[in-house]
This record gives C-alpha cells, structure tokens and sequence, in this order.
C-alpha cells in the first residue's frame, strides 16, 4: 500500500498526517515516536520522527542540522598544506578518503602528473581504511539489533587493521598521508610483510563473520527482507556505495573511474536483494575485496620515487572518490599555488540518510526502524550542510548575497563570545 | 599460591601503577614512525619562526594557533596541537622531531629567503669560525669558506663570528626581479576583476 505525507502547510507545526494514496482517506496513528537528537542508539545528533500504528512503522521523517561545524567557510583562505589537514577531520571514520578526494582535486588543476608509486599507496591505505570503516559499520548494526557478541568480534577485528594503518601511516585515524604529487613518506618492505600477515588473520576473521551472519537465525530474523531498497529507491534517492550495491547497482562504485583500480583489475560486488543482510554482506565482501587489492597492490608496487613537486595551476575543479559510505564529492576553487578560495563538500551519508524516509514505513517495530537506521551506515557529522535562502524570492543563494550573510553571521557570533 | 594478576596489583608497584592513572609509563608498543607530539630542541632552534607558520591550527578566526613564537623559540600549546608534524616537515635545523618524520620525508618546504648570504673568496682566510657558529651546518670550509643557501637560516652568526670585515655578507636578492614578479601578479588581478 502506498502512503503519503501531507505537505507542510497541512501540518504547521511538523504534526505527522499518514494519508492512503488510493482511498483518500487517514491512515490512524496511535503515537509519534520522537528518535534524538540525542538517544542512546544514536552516535550522533539526528532526530528521527516516527509515526506508529500499535508497533507498526507508519511514517518516517528525518531532521538535521544538529551538528553543523562549518568547517567549508574555515577552509577558505587557506593553503592545500594546511587545508588537506582540515578536510580530514570532516569525517572520523574515513577521514583519509577526504584527504584523498582533496589532494586529488588539488592535483587535477597542477601541471603533470603525480608519482605512480604515491598513487598505489594513496589507494593501499585508502583500502585499508575501508575495511575498518566497513568493519564499524557492521558493528553498529549488530549493535542496534542487540548482537553484542559479533559488535565485540567486529570492532576487535577492526583494531587489528588500525595498527596497519598505524605502521605505514604513524597515525590510526587521522593519518595525514597525502600530499599534493604522491604520499608524505615511503613504505619499507618490513612494514607490507607486517601489514599482509596482520591481514591474513583480518581475512579469516571476516570470513567467519560473513558465514555467521549468513547462518545464524536470529540476525537473520531480525536482517532479512527488512529495510529494502529498491532500484526505484535508488534512483529517487540517489543513494551511494554499499547500500546501492547492495541493490543490485555496482555502476555507483566510483573505483571505475578512479586511477589506479583498472590497474589492479577491479571489478565491483553487488548482491540483489536490498535489505538489512545484503548490506551487511556487501561490506563483508569489500572487506575481502580490499584485502585482494591490498596483496595485488604490494605485488604490483612501482619503484621510484613516492612524490613529485607540481605545480598549481588554480581553477575550478570537480573531483569523486568512492569513500567507505559511498561517492564523495571535493567541488572547489582553487588559485595559483593552491590557495581555497571556495569549496563545497558532498559526503554520501546525505543520500543515505534521505532515503530511511522511504524504507522505515512498513517496518514491523520500533526497533527494526532502528536496525535500519543503523544498517544504512549513517555519519551524521559529515553531513550537515547549510545553504542560505533568500525568503522572499523563495530562492538559494549561492554567491554574492549569500556571502555577505555569512560574514555578518560570523561577526555576530563572534561578538557574543 | 596466588594467580598472577593478584600477584601483579598487590606487589607495591604493582599497587601504584592501578592506582596512578597520570603517571608516565608506556602503554602500548608503538611504531617507530607514530607521531606523537612534537618534541622541540630549543639549543638548535634559530628563531625562524618557520614552525609557526606552518601550524595548521589557529587558521580560522578566533583561535589561537598551537605553535606560537616565544623569545627563545618555539612555545607548543599540547591541548591544541593536533600531530600533524609540518613543524617536524619545514624545520630547516632539523630542531623539531615528530617520530622519524623529520628524516623520512624527502622534500622539506623551503621558505622563500629574502637574501643570501655570500662569502668573498679574496677575503677569507680560512679561520673555520663561521663553520663552528652555524647552527644549520651550511657553512663548509676547504681553504676558502662556501654557504649552502639551502641549508642558511640567515642568523647572520657566521657574519658577526668572521674577524675580517666585510668577508662575508648578507646580499637581499634581486629587488628588481621581485618587482617583476609583483607587477605580473597585481596585473593578473586586475583583469580577473575587471572580468568580474
């Protein structure tokens, strides 16, 4: 059965109205169940608007806008040196795929081309890194379904990987690796020994945790065929990464396009079903995956040097990366030498997250609703964004106007403090 | 016979260590390369301010910036600093060591020097004092003195060190060179703002 919500002007102060398409008529709700802002299963800021019928899902809005950190306006006027430190820590849990994204875009608008060797490093850690992003996804899921068993296994597992990206990087999470023509520093042979052997025992454990959740009855009572996302969903939402291979949709893996993958031979996992398991197992499988590439990578290493000095050019520049969650989108300008002048950050849990609107109804609890924020892989923090909207014209602003506001935001709050 | 983790706490420094959560002592085994907070050889450091500059904190408005310069050198503030390691990366005196970053990275950010010191071949007698003064071992005498202008911090030890007047001298580079680079720029940015 189809639903929709009334438009706003229906309900002004944000009452949730549930209205069958075909008859007309209302659908009853016993009550509202507000989810956050803050709430024990949430890591992070987010309000989750439910309406329920007994314990049935009948409507599902999301609010943000909890979070917001305006971390593009404090990246104007800076340069890539001291930039590329702060792209990373818009995300804290792929916060090298940003420091990718960026370095990457900053590379796009310099003359010549960046160290072969940089770049197989760049994509080992970037690897790396989506394993353990991939590995905490999947313990928040066990986690919301009350599985604390395999919650403990998955984040164990995921310290084993953090102590590799530790021995090349010298850091665990915010590693600092790249640099604008390759990566900071070069690997020794000693530390790939040490990072494979670490990883044979990572590949065993993931394994045995891909059989359990396939197997075991109750993730699968609580997983399967619940949450699903359709192709249509997919489409209308625009939803990345995992969650739409998991979908049936390999071709919104943005590894295709990437440098250094056709390389390696890299071939996208999907699974079709679309629900909470498939999810989890698409992850399971990129965990795999990336341990593949990260042994092809090691064979396939080119000697030389690990950076080149470019020059920057400047200019406007798009640049994707697939990040653990999904696309990642760095849209900025950039000046000669390689100064910010504007940028704009589309992070792929702003998708992801949209898209529980349309898969929560129909949920049979509370809780699965829950499970099934939880298996979306959500990162609230990356994601809050702010445009400003010219009221009376009804109309964004990007430029000009839009900037005159700021500032004199900026000034006021600065004023307060 | 007790088990040994009761054997462990109630040893008397077993006992402390439960009990003192702040005191020093090692965790975990790091790896070499892990970059802990930057540790700051002040008798090397020579005021350049380099480090400073390059702190990546305190960029933004209203906040103060982790590595600030103090009279004798760099002051780090361990709440703000963010081990990053670009203090490590530019230090020209290799006086800033962030884990084994300082050695291992291979191009080090040279900032641009307004002047150069040179030394007169006719003059020079060859003493070794400005070699002995240098803080950033530039200098190397073979019969005559030579600066390395990569490695010269411009401290102008090494002039004051030098018994014979005038041998060696701090020379601003091309003034008419940075002029042309300036007209080239302001140029640049008067048709980008006439293009709008």
């Amino acid at each position: 059965m189809e639903r929709r919500r009334e438009g706003r002007d229906a309900s002004p102060r944000g009452n949730v109205r549930v209205v069958d398409v075909e008859t007309g008529e209302e659908v009853p709700i016993s009550h509202k169940v507000p989810v956050g802002p803050n709430h024990p299963i949430l890591k992070e800021p987010l309000r989750i608007k439910l309406a329920v019928r007994g314990e049935e899902v009948v409507d599902c809005k999301v609010e943000m806008g909890y979070c917001h950190r305006g971390i593009e306006r404090i990246m104007e006027g800076m340069p890539w040196q001291k930039a590329a430190f702060l792209a990373e820590r818009v995300c804290g849990i792929c916060s090298h795929a940003h420091n990718m994204c960026f370095i990457g875009g900053v590379e796009r608008t310099a003359e010549g081309e960046p160290a072969p060797r940089g770049l197989f490093l760049r994509v080992l850690v970037q690897e790396l890194d989506r394993i353990q992003s991939h590995l905490i996804a999947n313990a928040a899921y066990f986690y919301s379904i009350e599985h604390e068993t395999m919650f403990v296994w998955n984040m164990n597992t995921r310290e084993r990987v953090l102590d590799c990206i530790e021995e090349i990087t010298g850091n665990r999470i915010l590693t600092g690796w790249n640099v604008v023509g390759g990566v900071r520093v070069d690997v020794t042979e000693d530390q790939l020994e040490r990072v494979l052997e670490t990883l044979e025992k990572v590949e065993e454990d993931v394994k045995a945790y891909r059989r359990i959740a396939q197997t075991d009855p109750l993730i699968k009572l609580r997983s399967r065929g619940v949450g699903v996302i359709t192709k249509e969903h997919v489409r209308r939402y625009r939803v990345v990464g995992p969650q739409a291979r998991a979908s049936g949709v390999p071709e919104s893996d943005m590894r295709l396009q990437e440098p250094v993958y056709p390389e390696l031979g890299f071939k996208p996992v999907s699974r079709k079903r679309g629900d909470n398991l498939a999810r989890i197992l698409v992850r399971y499988d990129e965990c795999l995956q990336s341990i593949d590439l990260i042994e092809r990578i090691v064979d396939e290493l080119p000697e030389g040097e690990h950076r080149r000095e470019l020059e920057i050019r400047g200019g406007h520049v798009d640049h994707r990366v697939e990040a653990p969650r999904g696309e990642l989108v760095y849209d900025m300008e950039l000046t000669q030498g390689g100064v910010v002048r504007r940028v704009t950050i589309r992070t792929p849990s702003v998708p992801n997250i949209r898209v529980l609107e349309a898969i929560a109804p129909g949920a049979p609890t509370i809780a699965d609703a829950v499970a099934v924020y939880a298996s979306l892989d959500p990162c609230v923090a990356c994601n809050e964004r702010f445009v400003i909207v010219d009221r009376d014209r009804g109309e964004i602003l990007y430029e000009g106007r839009a900037r005159e506001v700021m500032r004199e935001c900026s000034r006021t709050t600065s004023g307060r403090s | 016979m007790l088990p040994d983790y009761l054997g462990q706490i109630l040893t008397r420094k077993g006992g402390k260590r439960l009990l003192d959560a702040h005191s020093p002592r090692r965790i975990l085994d790091r790896p070499p390369r892990f970059r802990d907070f930057p540790r700051i050889d002040l008798d090397r450091c020579v005021v350049c301010g380099a480090c400073a500059d390059a702190c990546p904190v305190g960029e933004a408005e209203n906040q103060p910036p982790a590595l600030e310069m103090g009279d004798r050198g760099p002051v780090l503030h361990r709440e703000r600093c963010i081990r990053c390691g670009l203090c490590a990366e530019v230090c020209p005196v290799g006086a800033i060591e962030v884990g084994t970053l300082a050695e291992e990275v291979k191009e080090r950010v040279v900032p641009s020097k307004p002047a150069r010191v040179v030394v007169d071949r006719d003059l020079c007698v060859g003493c070794g004092r400005c070699q002995e003064v240098c803080p950033s071992d530039a200098i190397e005498v073979d019969e005559t003195a030579s600066v390395d202008p990569e490695r010269c911090v411009l401290c102008e030890r090494c002039i004051q060190a030098c018994p014979v007047a005038g041998a060696i001298k701090l020379i601003p580079l091309d003034v008419e060179e940075l002029a042309r680079r300036w007209t080239e720029h302001l140029k640049e940015a008067l048709r980008r703002a006439r293009e709008g």
